[in-house]
């Protein structure tokens, strides 16, 4: 059963996944100026230079071979001998299906090494920041729910509400700029504003500690805000359930009345929630990577969109959508497993 | 030290291309290709430097203590330190520490000696240049840097054989090169095509990216096709520079340390961190904090950054400028009819307000212009025709030219109406304030100015190639050589070229040839000062202001002289920077 519910979603996941590659290399290719802006802007260049460097980087063929070569079909297609069949094709290399993302635009590097060396650094950030607005967004959804209409739940919708509004970049700048700079300027212990860790002398858990506070408390906060709403209101419905009514009636105490037959059904709602940032522990938090220079993935991309680092950007879009599917298919077993009432078919 | 105002120091020249290669643009214009066998610009995108904020190479060593490291903060990462294929600032930065040149540059670009005992002087044709090396210098794992060395690393750039090694530089080597040759261990001979005054400059000292030295006995192992790909491109094994590399932890920081076999003796700190930060915006709050000890702060922080006890200030006129280009190329443009006009020129010129512009829109951080090349350059010179800020005298020059205000407030002549679109680079934010300004200025004398900014490689293209463009507002990071070649020339005109408003004057096109094939340099100074007073008279692309670079420096960190020559390059006084806590 849930082998056959495995291979179908597999199956049903690689239309998505050749979807976007080909989307994605399609939109790359009609991005401003020339595919390789630089290309033309070399006065020492001659129109014949320009050619032959084109012709190197494989941008002479059609376009339909470039992506062949790209995700790799076409690398399997020569080795079959069918080679022929790509008119105007050369210098085919190793692609996507032979695990070779290719080389940076940039700076030469291997696309899939920079990936995964940046993966850590993103994994620890989201998965902290995701953890801690799971531990602490359901205690406050559910206090929330208990004690509804009261200040301390009007003080929680204040905060939920806040974390909503308040842009990540704000947040993160303000915390900063207390933390960091104020704490440094009235000589208390500051939290470092930037990067994974100290340089040169840094390097220890302590120091790594310190740098993911910020972070970590900034994400976290956006996640806290929006789970404990939907905790808050799905307790909120649980707890008017006849089922809850039935159990107190039968004299079961509160709190397991509360905990035992109200949270664990109202947390389904949540799993779905977390299960869809899944995808997000992977391909980073743009935003806060941004501000606090964390060497995350988000962050790479979005250097990289910027630099026009074409095959640096394809990559990281390919992998995460690959990531997104396998999330999605994450949450859906998640599901499953703490709602008997859902099957897999 | 507090802040500095540069015209006290009249410090010279350098950097160069569009300004937006500099900085966080350079690498969104870059982007493209394996940059680096693409970009191979003469001299151009990069910068590179010497000479220094604090008056140049003074400095005091007597109560140095060795030890301790240093942390910059750039908000871009490395990416590739070999010298034949870097493109940014930010890995020249680097490469210069670990790859010593044949030669080096002061704060006035003046040539130094590096790894030649001499600068050469060239020889009665103007064809060959003869370099003696330093004798006893060793690569970081003992060998002995030879004239070899030299010969090989030149020939990676110009020789058929090496054309696999896709050298970003090979355009121009195989223009201007004719063969680099090892007479003898310690004597090198170049011998060039023709006479070209800023040769020295270009291929010998790194300012402009290419010069370094690279070990003959590492990289002639490799297959030219291996080259651009190889891992030493970004972590060299083998050295000659004052440090060494350590890691590259990706995205977060570039260590170096201390190489002991430097034939310049070993220097004060042992380790220079290259810290990866989110912004020059941030750089500030870092060095508030001591958590970077270098780095280079925006405008809009320059002030706040005064506040701090533990950080002093460096600001000087940078080798940049901002400018406008009029197209003057009817064939592209039907507003080449208003342009067209040198008195409209000088109207529009005369109606800016530059010295509120530079106070307002660089927070004062950037010195009205007055010629066609900034005052860091040694060829500066103030041209007599100037243009003070006087609307009413602007509207009149319109009026006696026959343009005359419709009711709408706009002048027409001839059917012509007044109006066009001005162009600059999406995302950068100085200029894009700056575009709106300058419609609003010209609004007060009659002219309807629209705004727009455009994707930077859009951008370029038009300026370059299509040239169907109406006005383009942009900056130039300055080369160390004064040569105007490609923006004034009459063959600089698309292509790639940047004479983007189609200026053709034949005058300056000889001028421009006498230039670079003048050797002497008060010599070439008087060709350069006739050709900015032809050209401020002109006013093809006029400028609208010097930027200055600022940077903020720890009190801890001695002899740090960075000035406008020696930003990211050459940093002659690097041997003598240490910190006073030694840590």
């Amino acid at each position: 059963m849930l082998l056959r519910f495995l291979l179908r979603r597999a199956l049903a996941a690689i239309p998505v996944v050749v979807g976007v590659t080909l989307i994605t290399f399609l939109l790359m290719h009609s991005a401003a100026g020339s595919y390789v802006p630089g290309l033309s802007l070399n006065p020492n260049l001659t129109p014949k230079d320009v050619e032959q460097l084109r012709s190197e980087l494989g941008l002479d063929q059609p376009i339909y071979v470039q992506y062949l070569d790209w995700i790799g079909v076409a690398w399997i297609m020569q080795k079959v001998g069918l080679a022929g069949v790509l008119v105007g094709a050369h210098g085919i290399t190793p692609g996507l299906l032979q695990g070779s993302f290719g080389h940076s635009m940039v700076d030469g590097t291997a696309v899939g090494g920079q990936i995964f060396e940046r993966l850590p650094n993103t994994i620890l950030l989201t998965l902290t920041a995701i953890l801690l607005g799971v531990l602490l967004s359901i205690p406050l959804g559910v206090m929330g729910a208990l004690s509804r209409g009261s200040k301390l739940d009007h003080f929680f919708s204040f905060l939920s509400i806040a974390g909503v509004a308040i842009p990540q970049f704000w947040l993160g700048l303000m915390l900063i700029l207390i933390f960091s700079v104020k704490f440094h300027d009235w000589g208390l212990p500051f939290l470092p504003s930037s990067g994974t860790t100290t340089p040169f002398t840094g390097g220890d858990l302590l120091d790594r500690l310190a740098h993911l506070v910020l972070p970590a408390v900034v994400l976290s906060f956006f996640y806290l805000a929006i789970w404990s709403r939907y905790t808050r209101s799905s307790m909120l419905e649980v707890l008017s359930q006849d089922y809850v009514r039935t159990a107190r009636a039968k004299g079961m105490s509160e709190r397991r009345v509360t905990y035992l037959h109200g949270l664990r059904n109202a947390v389904i709602p949540l799993v779905t929630l977390v299960g869809l940032e899944l995808p997000g522990l992977v391909s980073g938090a743009l935003v806060v990577e941004a501000v606090f220079s964390w060497p995350g993935i988000g962050l790479l991309a979005f250097q990289r969109a910027l630099a026009y680092d074409y095959t640096m950007v394809l990559g990281i879009v390919t992998f995460a959508a690959v990531l997104v599917v396998l999330g999605n298919l994450v949450s859906d077993l998640l599901y499953a497993a703490v709602d008997p009432r859902i099957r897999l078919q | 030290m507090g802040r500095r105002d540069v015209s006290e120091n009249d410090f010279s020249n350098f950097e160069d291309f569009l300004d937006a290669w500099s900085r966080r643009d350079f690498l969104r214009g870059m982007g493209g290709s394996l940059a680096f066998t693409t970009f191979l610009a003469g001299g151009m995108e990069l910068l590179a430097a010497c000479g220094g904020g604090n008056s140049g190479t003074q400095t005091n060593t007597q109560n140095a203590k060795r030890g301790g490291h240093v942390v910059e903060g750039n908000p871009t990462d490395i990416a590739n330190l070999n010298p034949l294929y870097i493109n940014d600032v930010y890995s020249q930065t680097i490469a210069y520490r670990l790859y010593d040149a044949l030669l080096s540059i002061d704060n006035q670009a003046n040539l130094l000696p590096n790894l030649a005992t001499d600068v050469p002087k060239v020889s009665s044709d103007g064809l060959s240049y003869t370099f003696k090396l330093h004798k006893g210098v060793q690569w970081s794992d003992g060998q002995p840097l030879t004239a070899d060395d030299v010969a090989f690393t030149y020939q990676l750039m110009y020789a058929p054989e090496w054309k696999g090694a896709k050298a970003r530089y090979r355009p121009q080597a195989e223009q201007y090169i004719q063969s680099v040759t090892a007479a003898d261990p310690q004597t090198v001979v170049i011998k060039t095509t023709k006479v070209f005054a800023p040769f020295l400059i270009t291929f010998c000292t790194g300012t402009s990216g290419t010069g370094g030295i690279l070990p003959k006995h590492v990289w002639e192992k490799l297959r030219p096709e291996a080259m651009p790909s190889s891992e030493m491109n970004n972590l060299p094994t083998v050295v000659s520079g004052a440090m060494a590399p350590v890691k590259w932890d990706k995205g977060s920081q570039y260590v170096i340390k201390r190489n002991d076999n430097w034939f310049r003796g070993k220097t004060y700190i042992d380790q220079h961190v290259f810290k990866v930060t989110p912004s020059f915006v941030a750089n500030a709050n870092l060095l508030k904090t001591g958590e970077i000890d270098i780095g280079v702060v925006d405008n809009s922080v320059w002030d706040d950054l005064g506040n701090s006890q533990s950080v002093n200030r460096v600001g000087f006129t940078r080798p940049s400028y901002d400018y406008y280009l009029h197209n003057l190329d009817a064939s592209k443009t039907p507003k080449a009819a208003i342009f067209g006009d040198s008195q409209v020129r000088k109207a529009l010129y005369t109606a800016l307000d530059k010295k509120k512009i530079a106070d307002k829109v660089y927070f004062g951080q950037a010195t009205p212009a007055d010629s066609i090349m900034s005052s860091a350059q040694w060829a500066h010179t103030t041209p007599k025709t100037q243009y003070p800020y006087d609307l009413a005298k602007a509207n009149k020059m319109l009026d006696d030219a026959g343009w005359k205000k419709g009711p709408d407030g706009i002048r027409s002549k001839g059917g012509v109406k007044m109006e066009w679109e001005l162009r600059t680079n999406a995302g950068n934010a100085v200029r894009e304030t700056l575009i709106t300004v300058l419609a609003d200025q010209w609004k007060q004398i009659g002219a309807n100015v629209a705004t727009k900014p455009v994707q930077f490689p859009q951008l370029v293209t038009q300026l370059s190639q299509t040239r169907d463009f109406e006005m383009i507002l942009l900056g130039i990071s300055e080369n160390a050589d004064p040569d105007q070649t490609q923006y004034y020339k009459s063959t600089s005109i698309g292509n790639g070229a940047l004479n983007g408003s189609g200026y053709k004057n034949p005058e300056i096109d000889s001028l421009l040839d006498e230039g670079v094939q003048t050797v002497d340099r008060n010599k070439r100074k008087d060709v350069y000062a006739k050709i900015q007073d032809i050209l401020m008279q002109d006013l093809p692309t006029p400028l609208v202001t010097y930027p200055k670079g600022l940077w903020g420096i720890s009190k801890r960190v001695q002899n740090f002289g960075v000035g406008p020559w020696n930003q990211y390059g050459a940093r002659p006084w690097y041997k003598d920077v240490y910190v006073s806590d030694g840590k």
